[in-house]
């Protein structure tokens, strides 16, 4: 995870010396009032402030959006949106149980983005969103009685894929002309489709030496939809240029 | 134009990245254990020999869960008083809860009809927001909760300790009979957590005998905590099951954690406004030794939780009315040294008995 974090760093890094650049080619001319259109590049500060302040039991913030671009058309305040997040782990817990995590989720929207004063910007949108979230677990258990053993071999994959959409509103501040601090708040409807497969093998060994083996296998799927309520507690650090 | 291309293709080429540099494969570990299967001899308060047993290791088995990664001792450590240190556990996918493991202690007046154990009668609410009263029901739910350990339903989990080589001997030892099903699952799994009593700490052998072997500090901290800062009111150390039971006002409180709060708690259950943010009052027996504290484990230490009430209780309408002084919430000041003396106290209350005892241990000898 660490190094995941570092990479969103690297990201917001390059973002930032990409629009110093920009800034420091358009001498001080770059009065976002005279561009037709203006970019925002957002990258979610929650994980990274919990990494920098080792704040390893705050809970998760549950935006999985970690990358957000807006293109603001500045004579209508039309504002075009999308976010993007990513994670893929694997580890191995106390109790021998191994996962393999891996999530996309995508969105896109179509709203306004006002500038009400110097210091703020406000903005709402209509949001369509995507997610996958795939879950692989698989352990090895072997448990001796004094006539047998029971060696089992379990995987199990879940897989999740999300469809919706909902309402956002956001809000800008201004820490310097570029960049800016803003949250979210959104109402989304989801619609999920889970499908769990569980793989089980078992090999019992009696105390002659005899083997048996049994496979195990199941499938079971569930549709399910929500609507989720996000309140604005995600942190974007944003770089407008 | 160019730096919204150059940015562009910066953010891909770092998510390209991500992707490559985060495929590591590994290969589980074994988890190897034996297993006794004659019964050892144990008294159980709630159920036979046998029977504690038998659900003695259902509680401590992997194979539980649907992929045998997690046992319900996997969040209920015994010596952490059957709560677990962390602020959320893992379930079987590694996913956390939404909720701190409650300890496990004095449940007895939740097993069957509620008359065994000393002097506790009457339903217990169970779950930090109560929404099961009854041990038996209760105790499958994790079971079969799709973050905790995952089993499909009761039935499968039926079918699955029936193709084991062991359980059908234990369920015969039990039961005289090898048949397995929901029921007896329910009744020996409860029945030993029925049977998990904590009344042997220093404060209940100083009750029980008159024998006052605290310190002074000790002593200041019990006095504060009948006295001046009336924690009984709420955490009946009296009574076995920490709370006065006899009502749900007395075992469902808001005590003011936040204005407005996220989680709804027993307002979940019964849907009212007038429940949002209530929780279970927990038992502060071995609180000393299950932290992090609170239904979302938000306090680490005693320390935390002490200032919690000394100054941090933020005002809502359904606060607690034993937190609350002229419609605004208490303010205890607590100082410094009554806090030290109070946590001295605190300690007075863990069990060694409970979290060493080896009838309430892991039956499976870990290789």
């Amino acid at each position: 995870m660490r190094k995941s974090f570092l990479l969103m760093a690297a990201v917001l890094c390059s973002i930032v010396a990409t629009a110093q650049s920009e800034s420091s080619g358009d001498g001080e001319t770059g009065d976002p009032s005279e561009n037709n259109v203006d970019h925002f590049v957002g990258v979610q500060a929650n994980p990274l402030l919990r990494q920098v302040l080792s704040l390893a039991t705050t809970p998760t913030v549950q935006n999985p959006y970690l990358i957000n671009y807006t293109l603001r058309f500045n004579e209508s305040n039309l504002a075009l949106s999308a976010g993007v997040g990513f994670s893929r782990s694997t580890s191995e817990n106390d109790d021998n149980l191994e996962t393999e995590l891996s999530q996309l989720d995508l969105r896109v929207g179509v709203g306004q983005q006002f500038r009400v004063s110097k210091l703020l910007e406000l903005g709402y949108s209509l949001d369509f969103n995507f997610g996958n979230r795939n879950v692989e677990t698989s352990t090895v258990q072997v448990i001796e009685t004094p006539t047998t053993t029971d060696s089992t071999y379990t995987r199990t994959t879940n897989k999740n894929e999300l469809l919706g959409g909902g309402l956002r509103a956001n809000i800008l501040f201004y820490i310097t002309p570029k960049i800016l601090l803003g949250t979210e708040a959104s109402y989304n409807f989801a619609h999920i489709e889970s499908n769990f497969n569980l793989l089980r093998v078992v090999t019992f060994t009696n105390e002659n030496g005899t083997e048996e083996l049994k496979r195990f296998e199941d499938e079971s799927s569930e549709t399910r939809e929500n609507f989720d309520f996000t309140l604005p507690v995600s942190i974007f650090l944003i770089i407008k240029f | 134009m160019k730096t919204t291309i150059l940015s562009a293709c910066s953010v891909f080429l770092i998510l390209i990245i991500f992707i490559s540099c985060s495929q590591e494969e590994i290969t589980p570990n074994v988890s190897k254990s034996t297993l006794s299967l004659s019964t050892p001899d144990y008294n159980y308060l709630a159920v036979s020999q046998s029977e504690g047993y038998l659900g003695r290791v259902l509680f401590y088995d992997k194979s539980v869960s649907v992929n045998n990664s997690i046992s319900c001792a996997s969040c209920h450590n015994q010596a952490l008083a059957f709560s677990d240190h962390k602020r959320f556990s893992s379930g079987f996918e590694s996913l956390t809860t939404s909720r701190n493991s409650p300890p496990i202690q004095n449940l007895m007046g939740a097993f069957g009809n509620g008359d065994i154990g000393f002097g506790t009668t009457g339903n217990q609410s169970l779950f930090w927001d109560g929404r099961e009263n009854k041990l038996e029901e209760m105790v499958l739910k994790p079971i079969t909760h799709n973050t905790e350990m995952g089993m499909r339903s009761p039935e499968d989990l039926v079918g699955k300790l029936k193709s084991t080589s062991y359980y059908p001997v234990l369920f015969e030892n039990a039961f005289g009979s090898e048949n397995i099903t929901v029921d007896r699952i329910s009744k020996a799994l409860a029945g030993f957590v029925a049977s998990i009593e904590s009344n042997k700490s220093r404060f209940d052998i100083n009750q029980n005998t008159l024998v006052n072997s605290f310190s002074e500090q000790e002593k200041r901290g019990q006095d504060l905590f009948f006295g001046t800062y009336n924690c009984n009111s709420c955490h009946n150390l009296l009574l076995p099951t920490g709370y006065d039971p006899s009502s749900l006002s007395n075992e469902m409180v808001n005590i003011g954690l936040e204005m407005q709060t996220e989680d709804a708690g027993f307002g979940g259950v019964t849907q009212s406004s007038g429940d949002h943010g209530k929780f279970k009052i927990p038992n502060l027996r071995n609180v000393a030794v299950t932290g992090p504290y609170m239904h979302d484990g938000r306090f680490e230490t005693l320390g935390e939780v002490i200032d919690h009430y000394s100054t941090e209780v933020k005002n809502s309408p359904n606060l607690d009315p034993r937190l609350k002084a002229n419609g605004q919430p208490l303010v205890l000041n607590i100082p410094g040294e009554d806090k030290a003396d109070l946590i001295a106290f605190l300690h007075t209350l863990t069990d060694q008995n409970l979290i060493s005892n080896p009838k309430y241990s892991n039956p499976f000898e870990e290789e």
